[in-house]
């Protein structure tokens, strides 16, 4: 698995087994994250990205082994989460603020600290003093960071993006990109983020669990993008057009 | 007007307060309804309630030697009405349920069935036809004092409910994925509201009938949503908005002799109309 045993682990999947109806979409996923590492989840349409996610955010049960937490204990807690889509009905009003306060749901916050973790949420994803703006009044790209802050108002320890650039243009791919870099690297937050995209997991990337078929390869992120895997999983030109991001294996 | 508005106090009080309680019960539950843009599914499980009481005497005019006192009593229609909205409920909400139809064929498919069977059951009753019309139309002119306590505390528990838990029924209705991120056992809070509102659905119908309980289900979320920024305002708001305009809606069919229920209704009617027309002005 490769992952860096030096910061403790804050969850580990054993031997899982995931899908939907009996069916499994995953087999014997193997996988520890620790803390402070920025994760990718990289593979092609219909490979199981989002559903190990929902494992392990428990809401998909296990077919077959475990997820062990550190400490022992609900993840939920400790976890933000930015889903793929947020299918929010267009004709319910709704504030920046009411929109990201909701991610407090489930923890036990004093007043003054929701006032104090709605500013630094909003803050830190570059939309301080929206707080009264309507939410169906933001571009899709601060959409898209209300859905962050949101996940970071809970202050958690690991946040779960899945698929977190849909419908964002390039400038605001790159600004919610090293939004994400500055909270690993002055925060420390563990990252988890599920995408299509070898580039950001190149530019970005500690570690990378790739997709493929039922199984899972998870690592540090030299040791599982290298060529021969690109090129096994999405034919001779996978491997270019990355500038100067480097591929692990052989050239 | 206010003059003989009280005056009909003594007579009607049983019938004012519990139509103040129930369209205040019904607005809160109708936040959820609308929060989640399921009117049409809040009239298919009233309809499917009126089938319910419809059932109940059926049956009871059906047995060779009628126990008139049980399966006449408010409880035993009250039973009926609340089992068959919550099998509505329960049916409209699984995607894949009969023949795999989406949620909105099987919500047609359940308001069409209790409609027509609602009034086949009962056609060759001779009062029974006349209960059915009764309920269609609406009319809270009846209700005793049972009903005041009943509704009373029902709305004490939505109340106490909606301040508690508020935020996490708003994630809810709106994010059900990320609701289950933070914890929320979403399967399970959704079958508690969904047999909630079949609940208060139920009980309304057999004292109010299918107009007076749609309308105040409906009607004041509605409003509220069109008037207030925040999902969370419309907790207080459609109450709110539900008792001012049943309080008016009252007092005008006391002086001018119209059947209140409709009034009500008709005025929160118009009054989302005027919601509608400031929010397109803005």
């Amino acid at each position: 698995m490769g992952a860096d045993l030096s910061s403790p682990p804050l969850l580990s999947a054993v031997g899982v087994s995931v899908g939907y109806h009996g069916d499994a979409v995953l087999r014997e996923v193997n996988l520890t994250i620790h803390r402070g590492e920025f994760w990718f989840f990289l593979g092609g349409n219909g490979a199981g990205k989002t559903t190990l996610v929902r494992a392990l955010l428990g809401l998909l049960p296990l077919i077959a082994g475990r997820i062990d937490t550190y400490p022992n204990g609900p993840l939920f807690t400790r976890t933000g989460f930015v889903p793929q889509r947020c299918d929010l009905n267009p004709s319910l009003p709704t504030t920046v603020r009411e929109f990201v306060t909701l991610g407090l749901v489930g923890l036990r916050v004093s007043r003054a600290e929701r006032v104090r973790r709605l500013g630094w949420a909003l803050d830190t994803v570059g939309l301080a003093g929206l707080e009264q703006r309507s939410y169906w009044a933001l571009s899709g790209g601060q959409r898209q960071r209300c859905l962050i802050a949101r996940a970071l108002i809970r202050e958690p320890h690991l946040l779960l993006l899945d698929e977190p650039t849909t419908g964002l243009d390039p400038q605001a791919e790159h600004a919610l990109f090293e939004t994400l870099r500055r909270l690993h690297q002055s925060e420390g937050r563990t990252i988890v983020v599920v995408t299509h995209d070898i580039g950001l997991a190149l530019r970005y990337g500690t570690h990378a669990a790739f997709f493929d078929g039922a199984t899972v390869e998870a690592g540090p992120i030299e040791a599982i993008l290298t060529r021969e895997r690109l090129q096994h999983a999405f034919g001779p030109t996978a491997t270019t057009g990355y500038g100067g991001a480097s591929l692990g294996g052989h050239p | 007007m206010i003059e003989s508005f009280l005056a009909s106090w003594s007579l009607f009080h049983n019938t004012y307060i519990t139509g103040w309680f129930l369209a205040a019960l019904l607005s809160l539950v109708g936040v959820v309804v609308v929060a989640r843009d399921q009117i049409f599914l809040g009239l298919a499980v009233s309809q499917a309630s009126l089938l319910g009481v419809a059932l109940g005497m059926w049956l009871a005019s059906a047995l060779p030697h009628e126990p008139a006192s049980t399966f006449r009593s408010e409880l035993w229609l009250s039973l009926w009405s609340i089992s068959f909205g919550a099998m509505a409920a329960f049916l409209t909400s699984r995607p894949w349920g009969l023949g795999r139809e989406s949620p909105e064929a099987i919500t047609g498919w359940v308001y069409a069935t209790a409609a027509s069977v609602a009034v086949l059951v009962l056609s060759r009753s001779p009062h029974g036809l006349e209960e059915v019309h009764r309920l269609l139309s609406s009319t809270i002119i009846g209700a005793s004092a049972t009903d005041v306590v009943t509704f009373g505390f029902l709305l004490l528990l939505a109340v106490v409910a909606a301040a508690r838990w508020h935020e996490a029924i708003t994630l809810l209705v709106m994010d059900a994925d990320m609701a289950g991120a933070v914890g929320l056992a979403v399967r399970p809070c959704n079958t508690v509201l969904s047999l909630w509102a079949a609940f208060a659905i139920g009980l309304s119908i057999r004292v109010s009938g299918l107009l007076f309980t749609f309308g105040s289900l409906i009607l004041p979320a509605l409003i509220a949503k069109n008037v207030v920024r925040e999902v969370r305002a419309m907790f207080w708001a459609a109450p709110v908005i539900a008792l001012a305009t049943t309080l008016c809606a009252f007092v005008l069919a006391n002086y001018y002799d119209l059947p209140p229920g409709q009034v009500a209704v008709a005025l929160q009617g118009l009054l989302l109309t005027c919601a509608w027309l400031l929010r397109r002005r803005e």
